[in-house]
């Protein structure tokens, strides 16, 4: 699906975010995470063995937060179905691509163990957005 | 090889509490549906204070389910990337929400260096 709002991000190109999901005692948990847009949808990877993986696999439905790279007081909020897809169809990004740098040899690690399938991808299928937000300063009147 | 323990302890998660200004927060809607929002935030006394008024979606629907959870992370470079996830109970209090603190956990990647 085409995001009605995509907030201007690039493809393959990653941003901070936070993902909220249920889990099975309908409680909810966030995790800071860094995800990759693909077509309108959004892309993470994480261990098999995750705490997140096993909520997923139970209740694919999801709220992210996406926080502008220069403004981590501004972000858009979307809600949609997630699942898991091939390791094979994942492109990791290009060193210094994403909003923090990260080391070679830790993208090196992140590649073996998608291979191996200790590390799995996710794609979430954005079914809606709500418009980015920038939240009140500590000393705005209200 | 053993893996790294990255937890922050007790004082480490109350500091990067005290540093945090913005945190996603995040509960259950009316249908089920997970739902989250940015606030600032402030931590104090033990506890944090949102700020969320009453006609905030996310914070109505907290309230009314008993439950938030509230993420913050910061991510200068890889080994200075941390984070902090707390459960607790929301209430309104004036025009903020203030979150009884039940559970809190943090990480540090920096730890993965020592």
């Amino acid at each position: 699906m085409t995001l009605g709002y995509t907030g201007g991000w690039v493809n393959g190109r990653p941003v901070s975010m936070f993902l909220f999901l249920k889990r099975p005692d309908d409680t909810v948990i966030g995790y800071p995470m860094t995800g990759v847009p693909r077509d309108g949808a959004i892309e993470f990877t994480t261990y098999r063995k995750a705490a997140k993986a096993r909520y997923l696999a139970a209740n694919d439905r999801v709220c992210v937060v996406i926080v502008e790279d220069d403004d981590p007081a501004s972000g858009v909020a979307l809600w949609g179905r997630c699942y898991r897809i091939d390791q094979a169809e994942f492109i990791p990004a290009r060193p210094g691509a994403g909003p923090t740098a990260v080391p070679d040899s830790v993208i090196d690690t992140v590649r073996e163990r998608l291979d191996s399938g200790k590390r799995v991808v996710f794609r979430i299928e954005v079914d809606r957005s709500r418009p980015p937000r920038r939240v009140a300063a500590a000393n705005a009147e209200t | 090889m053993p893996k790294r323990d990255i937890r922050m302890g007790a004082k480490e998660i109350d500091d990067f509490l005290s540093r945090c200004e913005v945190m996603a927060v995040g509960t259950v809607d009316a249908d089920g549906w997970p739902t989250a929002t940015l606030s600032h935030c402030e931590f104090r006394n033990g506890a944090l204070l949102l700020r969320l008024d009453p006609t905030d979606s996310v914070a109505a629907s907290a309230v009314t389910c008993a439950q938030l959870c509230c993420v913050a992370d910061e991510h200068v470079s890889y080994y200075e990337i941390r984070g902090v996830i707390v459960h607790g109970r929301p209430s309104f209090v004036d025009k903020s929400v203030r979150v009884e603190i039940e559970r809190r956990s943090g990480f540090d990647f920096g730890k993965l260096q020592r």
